[in-house]
């Protein structure tokens, strides 16, 4: 479904990313690990246009992106959760939400209101809190707030950067639980994360990066028995 | 959990009782003013709103290119005057009526302004604020400078829309162009508020302006958003200057001034705030045409510098700010 080819990315003479080639299938989980400032999230940014790549391809369904505008991208069905949520703060969950199908706000309005209810069953606490100040929610809340801002766009792939930084071991397994859920449903999933625990956890299929470059790969659960992979990063 | 929900009540309510205290203060400004001196008061609150309702505008041209991009745009003083100029122009010198010279020359004035924005601003994509903001005071020399050379230094003067003759009412005496300047602040205000407030692309803009990454992630273009924002700024800017033209006359240099009151105005009520620039800039129009009946009238300009002093001292944010200042 996404294909990087040899990509290399710099910010101003400094290579954050040299030649990185992933492949993420549809229907799966894909995970990316490493330690923090490996590249994962420039790695992130690159493929949704936030940064420009200066080598390699970025193909999604056959169809080259590779530095298409963050906005083009979204509307090709890959929808982003920032790294630190980062959600409208000064506005309401609502609006939060509705932003987040600013690309279909052409089309028919009932389907994006059935979309707000569904993101509502997926994280109950929003519905509670759908005329709250973003701002003002916790950082769970957040997150949550920030994956379902995401899905609706109704994406095909969704990328996920660092959803359990800063987050309370229960809240951390309850979203990847709804993580779980939604691929289930079918959506496919490229997952950045520092806790290599839980992210090879939930994959099928992970990658370890290492100063900007891809160390390792292989599926989850052969990573997460690997010795390498357990003494630097699962301690 | 409760606690959380406590919070963002009492943010709200903290807000309510700001925006209440501001009618107040621009109740207890127009009740000192017509305590004062009989009709003689009445008549210095009609001007100084007519001329508050300019400021609002400018103010309103200020804060839209500030919620949406960062930027501080110190030509939008000469968007006003080159509206004015142009309608000038269009009526006077040509000879077309007055509703099609409007549109003519708010039309020029906001192409001008999109044509900067993509010409100068677009293009420097990833400078620094500061870096725009100087570009901005570049383009305002510019203009005035093509002004002068275009209608020299002499003042002009334009007709009203609808007729000279001063109406009496207690003493005072309006013209009748003030109608339309109030009548024609009061629907851009509404206008504007409830496009960044209620519609989807308003809030986008918004979106754009406090987080442009995560905007752009859910599909928002920052630079449709910035070019809205200088076209809809330009736009209010040059009929601001278009309808205050016949009471005030209309000069190359008008522009300047009005500008850092119009600044001076949004700073008060609250940069990045649509109602803030109402309340800002009828608080200046007042206190300012106060101060020229009570002092000599040179001191009257200096009430606009004075009030950005106390108010960065007191309440940086402006009357009706927001701190992150994200709201129009």
């Amino acid at each position: 479904m996404l294909q990087v080819d040899k990509l290399s990315t710099f910010y101003g003479n400094i290579q954050a990313l040299r030649d990185v080639s992933i492949t993420v299938r549809r229907g799966s989980i894909t995970t990316i690990v490493g330690a923090n400032g490996a590249g994962k999230t420039t790695l992130l940014r690159t493929i949704s246009g936030l940064i420009e790549a200066r080598h390699g391809l970025v193909i999604y369904e056959g169809q080259d992106i590779t530095n298409k505008r963050p906005n083009r991208i979204v509307r090709k069905g890959i929808s982003q959760v920032p790294q630190g949520r980062q959600v409208f703060g000064g506005m309401t969950v609502a609006e939060n939400l509705s932003l987040g199908a600013y690309v279909r706000r052409y089309s028919n309005r009932v389907e994006v209101e059935q979309d707000k209810d569904m993101v509502f069953e997926l994280f109950p606490v929003l519905e509670e809190r759908e005329k709250q100040v973003a701002g003002t929610l916790s950082g769970g809340e957040q997150q949550m707030l920030a994956v379902g801002r995401a899905l609706m766009s109704r994406p095909k792939l969704l990328l996920l950067d660092e959803p359990s930084m800063g987050l309370a071991p229960k809240v951390i397994q309850s979203i990847f639980r709804t993580f779980f859920k939604l691929h289930e449903q079918g959506l496919t999933i490229l997952l950045v994360e520092q806790d290599a625990k839980i992210a090879l956890e939930t994959a099928d299929y992970g990658y370890v990066m290492r100063t900007g470059k891809i160390a390792l790969e292989g599926m989850a659960g052969e990573l997460l028995e690997n010795d390498e992979v357990k003494k630097i990063y699962l301690g | 959990m409760r606690k959380v929900v406590f919070r963002g009540m009492k943010a709200d309510e903290k807000r309510n009782r700001v925006l209440w205290c501001s009618i107040a203060v621009v109740a207890l400004v127009i009740a000192l003013a017509l305590s004062l001196k009989g009709s003689k008061g009445l008549q210095w609150v009609i001007s100084g709103l007519t001329v508050g309702s300019i400021y609002a505008l400018v103010a309103m041209g200020f804060s839209i290119i500030y919620a949406s991009t960062r930027v501080i745009n110190f030509a939008q003083g000469e968007f006003s005057m080159l509206g004015g100029m142009l309608m000038y122009t269009f009526s006077s010198q040509v000879g077309l009526p007055a509703w099609l010279s409007f549109i003519l020359a708010v039309t020029v004035v906001t192409a001008l302004g999109a044509g900067f924005e993509r010409a100068v601003i677009h293009r420097m994509e990833g400078a620094s604020v500061v870096a725009l903001i100087i570009v901005t005071i570049g383009f305002s020399i510019f203009i005035r400078a093509v002004a002068k050379w275009i209608w020299g230094t002499d003042p002009v003067k334009i007709a009203a829309f609808l007729g000279e003759e001063p109406l009496r009412f207690l003493g005072a005496s309006i013209v009748p162009q003030s109608f339309w300047v109030f009548g024609f602040t009061a629907v851009a205000v509404i206008l504007v508020f409830l496009f960044f407030n209620r519609t989807l692309p308003g809030k986008g803009m918004r979106a754009a302006a406090g987080n442009p990454d995560a905007a752009s992630l859910v599909g928002v273009s920052t630079s449709t958003s910035s070019l809205l924002a200088w076209t809809m700024a330009a736009a209010l800017g040059a009929a601001a200057g278009i309808i205050i033209a016949p009471i005030n006359f209309a000069a190359y240099s008008f522009g300047v001034m009005l500008g850092l009151k119009g600044f001076a105005a949004a700073i008060l009520g609250g940069l990045g705030s649509a109602p803030g620039a109402v309340v800002g800039g009828l608080i200046l129009g007042v206190l300012e045409i106060m101060t020229a009946g009570a002092f000599p009238s040179g001191y009257k300009d200096a009430v606009a510098f004075l009030i950005i002093i106390l108010v960065l001292l007191v309440r940086p944010q402006g009357l009706l700010g927001k701190p992150e200042g994200e709201k129009v």
